[in-house]
């Protein structure tokens, strides 16, 4: 094999990519051959830099979970990037597609799908939390203007449990509440409205599609937590945020 | 959900999201920005999950890198009318690497000073590469592919995808070198399909470079 023969297969001898016999025959000129050796430790170096460099784009930690969402429920993914407004009638669409498309609830569609929807919704938006904020002081004020009730927001500070803020969503035809806790590395939402202020009937504690609802009542208000903790570690949530509710809770504006 | 599409969701997470970070890294070289790159790595895996019964086993990796490949020129074509890909980012990114360490290899990098200027470098050498040089690239320095591999995944013979390599390779010699980017010597300019393509191991022989006789 002459030398500019060999030339063009230096890339792939580097690259381990020859048979072994024409290996064989590259190392051979490489023995007698300055230039192509020469080339071949300036590609080496050249390539040691390019894999020394920090060139690989990480992962980003959101896309990971927003894939491993979509996987689950992948009706929910077309609320992606849709305007908020819109994002809201999509919403109610998806639950109710996700439904007619093979998930086999017992039972017509009710406030759990509705629920879950929501909370899997939350997850996949970019604003999960409106306020954002630790401060009942300021996640309170900020749900008063937003909703014709004043609901609880018990910190449950000094536990293993941390307010993270709030939004206003839009479940059984009414604006509730969404208080957003982290326990440990998992995420609650609880959703409060004044009881009997939804039509629609509270749902009992169940199970939909991994994530666990529990309902409680807190002086006038009703609460159900959805969160894909335990259903024993969301229980025990449940006991501390009704303690706690139940002992700072103002009577309702209305 | 079903128990039967629940299992089959198990497997396909199974053999499916180890590659992520192989998909992401792809697709954020070949859209050049975040924003696309995550919106193509999420149309890939749902594609993928749709068409996870015609995967039979095999290497699972080349398998999720040729449909997230797919996804990006499909993404590209319908969102970026031709000639407005923005370039975004790249110069932002370069700023970002040489201000402050995003992960343990920058912070290395910082220490040593010479990875982190190549990076800012390197970094634009390759955003700037023609697509088809670029996931040639990609592919082989960063996720360690084989040649055959690439061929599955961009669909070209191995003859290509070695002549490609060559050619993204030397203009990243160049910029190392510091001098001008050339063009590739006449010496390397060997045809994609010309001998090179025959003596490749595991008998590269593909249909672009069988002689047939008539």
């Amino acid at each position: 094999m002459t030398h500019d023969e060999v030339q063009p297969l230096l890339d792939a001898y580097l690259d381990d990519e020859l048979d072994l016999a024409t290996g064989l025959i590259v190392q051979a000129h490489l023995r007698e051959c300055p230039q192509c050796s020469a080339w071949l430790t300036e590609r080496r170096a050249v390539l040691g830099r390019v894999h020394a460099a920090p060139l690989r784009y990480p992962l980003p930690a959101p896309l990971e979970a927003r894939v491993r969402a979509q996987l689950r429920w992948p009706r929910h993914r077309q609320a992606l990037g849709v305007p908020w407004s819109g994002a809201l009638a999509a919403g109610l669409l998806v639950a109710i597609g996700g439904f007619l498309l093979g998930h086999s609830w017992p039972r017509p569609p009710d406030l759990r799908a509705e629920l879950v929807s929501a909370s899997v919704r939350a997850a996949l938006s970019a604003h999960p939390i409106e306020v954002l904020s630790s401060d009942h002081h300021t996640v309170k004020p900020w749900l008063s203007g937003q909703l014709p009730f004043s609901p609880p927001v018990p910190e449950l500070s000094g536990q293993d449990d941390a307010l993270l803020g709030a939004r206003v969503d839009y479940l059984g035809s009414i604006r509730v509440a969404a208080l957003v806790y982290q326990h440990g590395h998992h995420q609650v939402n609880v959703y409060v409205w004044p009881r009997g202020a939804m039509r629609a009937a509270v749902p009992d504690d169940s199970q939909v599609d991994g994530y666990q609802l529990l309902t409680t009542q807190a002086g006038a208000f009703t609460a159900v937590m959805v969160s894909d903790l335990s259903a024993a570690e969301l229980d025990a949530f449940r006991e501390r945020w009704r303690a706690t509710a139940t002992a700072s809770a103002a009577p309702p504006t209305n | 959900m079903p128990a039967g599409n629940a299992g089959r969701t198990g497997r396909f997470e199974a053999v499916a999201l180890p590659h992520l970070s192989a998909a992401y890294n792809l697709a954020r070289w070949l859209c050049r920005n975040e924003a696309d790159a995550a919106d193509v790595v999420q149309e890939a895996l749902m594609r993928a999950l749709q068409y996870f019964d015609s995967y039979h086993g095999g290497d699972a990796r080349a398998w999720l890198l040729q449909i997230v490949r797919n996804s990006a020129y499909t993404w590209i074509e319908s969102n970026r009318p031709a000639g407005r890909v923005p370039l975004d980012g790249d110069e932002l990114d370069a700023a970002m690497l040489a201000a402050q360490p995003m992960n343990p290899f920058t912070a290395q990098a910082a220490a040593g000073g010479e990875a982190a200027s190549d990076a800012v470098a390197l970094r634009r050498a390759i955003a700037q590469l023609p697509p088809e040089q670029r996931e040639v690239l990609i592919l082989r320095e960063f996720e360690d592919l084989s040649y055959r591999q690439i061929a599955e995944v961009t669909g070209s013979p191995i003859g290509t995808v070695m002549s490609r390599l060559s050619r993204a390779r030397d203009q990243l010699a160049a910029i190392v070198r510091g001098g001008p980017v050339v063009p590739a010597s006449p010496i390397m300019s060997a045809s994609p399909n010309g001998p090179a393509s025959r003596v490749l191991a595991g008998g590269a022989i593909e249909p672009g470079s069988r002689t047939v006789p008539s």
